[in-house]
């Protein structure tokens, strides 16, 4: 009896570790692997996340780890490389990473005024005489990333419809920020006379700084783009995937993840789709842009 | 005798004619230039003997021999103590060495330009611009820089325990006084506490560093500021005053620097002075709108002081 309990015992504990679905059969780690694009600064988008970081392991039971990239393309280009499992994509690495690494569109952010989508923003300095596409002709421009819409594709496209061609043709310099709050403060500090971003992120500074309103303004402003869709690649566990899917659109429903949500400044999470990205397309079309073949990686030395 | 009678009246008649046809050929000369040979003599005048000043002049001549036309000028170059009586007479001692074109860097000079009476055309750079601060019918041209003021106070405030704020300038350049009051607007805007600190002599600096409990100072677009305020930086950093500025040259001095690009500063006014030499165009004032952020991160170490981490990812330049 003895002899076969030492048997069973261990072939037991072998059938048990290998029958149940785990990361690690997956993919060789104990952990998901979350990405982030630099939005923001990088500290603060990753003091931003790690509240749900934190919200996720406790309820998946595996932890739950967050990686930054430098910069927005980055995302598309080192997910397989960096084993992440999921990410937090912008309106355009959302629109590449669905096409080129066929990720699944799980959730998006909700902020506090119900909003799912930000639109791009082109902004000056109010004491700048900018007023019309024309007066931006010889001026210096701050970009975000080549791999965003608001940041990048929506500046390009307003200027198309204002008869300019080329980047070349319109300013005397132009750059790439890096993320959508230093873009805020190039034209603010007079570094660049004019920028684009997200409006969330401009609304979210004024928020807390009331002056910046007062020295800036909107210049023209885009359609609503998918904000910071989270995607799970395709080949994770399926049950992990909608134990993840109902953990975030649940999460307001839930004492726990309310309060996460409130440190986050958002009032929930939406269910996302493939359909969300349509409006990127769109712009893309117009700007005659394919999506396979756009180079969206970015030169930050653009001066 | 005879003879000689007449070669008497002979010669006289040649030094007549002679002396006609000098005569002639002296009135009918054209008015001489104010030139060395066939140069133009520009005279140029500093508010003061500081490196932002000398970046612009730099720059001006790089600029002007890019494009040909430096080695058609001859320079005269005054660099006074920034002080009203000396900057009139380094203006006088150009009109004296017959200067056909004055050129002005900083306020100090420019502003002494509009009391003197002379006709030579002046072009003036380097001055913080306020809408129309100088009157520009003294002026042939000129190159101003806009600043937002309030862009150094916010990145001032981010840094821990800033609400006393200090703020210097030189009464004799109003463009300094200008600015000062749009910094004490701003700070009350801002919630921040702004100290006016006027300063006629240099000994002024030290006496209202010690008068004042001051957390954080503001250095104005001030050639007096730029020249003294360098002679103080020990005293600031015993203090542990925050120091931010909005002119170049102090970079090494300031916790932070946010000041207009002394390059592009320099070429708009070479593209004014050809406009002018080449086709006589008067009356440009162009307003240089690209500014340089200058984090001197080895200042606030050595001070002990931490600035967020944020704030040295948004500047042009950290120095470390």
């Amino acid at each position: 009896m003895r002899v076969l309990l030492r048997c069973l015992i261990p072939l037991c504990i072998f059938f048990f570790l290998f029958s149940i679905p785990s990361l690690r059969g997956e993919t060789g780690k104990r952990y998901l692997l979350i990405g982030l694009i630099p939005e923001r600064n990088i500290f603060r988008q990753i003091d931003r996340y790690r509240p749900l970081a934190d919200y996720l392991s406790g309820r998946l039971g595996v932890k739950v780890r967050l990686t930054i990239l430098s910069r927005y393309g980055d995302i598309i280009d080192r997910f397989s490389q960096r084993g992440m499992d999921g990410a937090f994509f912008g309106d355009l690495t959302g629109a590449l990473a669905v096409e080129l690494l066929k990720v699944e569109p799980v959730a998006r952010p909700v902020s506090l005024d119900g909003r799912s989508s930000a639109r791009g923003v082109i902004i000056v300095r109010r004491d700048s005489g900018i007023r019309k596409p024309g007066d931006l002709k010889g001026k210096v421009f701050a970009f975000v990333d080549r791999a965003t819409v608001s940041g990048y594709l929506f500046p390009l496209y307003y200027l198309r419809k204002a008869g300019f061609n080329s980047l070349k043709e319109v300013f005397s310099e132009y750059y790439f920020t890096g993320s959508h709050d230093s873009a805020v403060f190039a034209v603010l500090d007079g570094r660049a006379d004019a920028g684009s971003l997200k409006d969330t992120v401009l609304n979210d500074l004024i928020r807390k700084d009331k002056t910046i309103a007062d020295e800036l303004m909107v210049l023209a402003e885009s359609p609503p783009m998918p904000e910071g869709t989270f995607c799970l690649r395709t080949d994770l566990p399926p049950e992990m995937r909608r134990k993840i899917r109902e953990l975030l659109l649940g999460m307001k429903k839930d004492h726990e993840g309310m309060k996460v949500l409130q440190e986050m400044g958002l009032s929930g999470f939406t269910p996302a789709s493939r359909n969300d990205f349509a409006p990127v397309i769109r712009i893309m079309k117009e700007i005659g842009i394919g999506l396979k073949d756009y180079d969206y990686r970015t030169t930050l030395k653009g001066r | 005798m005879a003879i000689s009678n007449q070669n008497k009246v002979k010669r006289s008649f040649w030094c007549l004619a002679f002396s006609f046809f000098l005569l002639l050929a002296v009135v009918s000369t054209p008015p001489v230039p104010a030139s060395a040979g066939d140069k133009v003599r520009v005279g140029v005048v500093f508010s003061a003997d500081v490196p932002y000043y000398r970046d612009i002049h730099r720059y001006f001549i790089k600029t002007l021999k890019e494009k040909g036309i430096y080695g058609k000028i001859d320079f005269l170059v005054q660099k006074p103590h920034p002080d009203p009586i000396a900057w009139s007479n380094a203006l006088r001692k150009l009109y004296v060495y017959d200067a056909s074109i004055i050129i002005t860097y900083g306020p100090g000079t420019s502003e002494t330009v509009k009391y003197e009476i002379s006709d030579v055309p002046v072009f003036y750079a380097g001055l913080y611009s306020n809408d129309t601060v100088l009157e520009n019918a003294h002026f042939a041209g000129g190159v101003e820089y806009t600043l937002p003021v309030t862009s150094l106070l916010r990145y001032l405030r981010k840094m821990d325990s800033v609400k006393r704020i200090g703020i210097f300038f030189f009464p004799p350049e109003r463009t300094s006084v200008e600015e000062a009051r749009k910094v004490q607007e701003r700070c009350i805007a801002l919630g921040l506490e702004p100290v006016m600190l006027p300063v006629h002599k240099s000994s002024e600096i030290g006496e209202k560093l010690r008068l004042f409990d001051l957390d954080g100072l503001y250095i104005t677009g001030s050639a007096f500021m730029l020249r003294y305020f360098p002679e103080y930086a020990s005293e600031v950093k015993r203090q542990k005053i925050r120091v931010v500025t909005s002119s170049g040259g102090l970079e090494d001095k300031a916790m932070l620097s946010l000041y207009s690009d002394p390059f592009l500063i320099g070429r708009e006014l070479s593209g004014l002075l050809v406009g002018y030499l080449k086709n006589g165009r008067k009356g440009d004032f162009k307003i240089v709108r690209r500014n340089r952020l200058v984090f001197n991160y080895a200042i606030s170490k050595e001070m002990g002081i931490d600035i967020p981490l944020e704030l040295l990812t948004e500047a042009d330049e950290v120095i470390r």
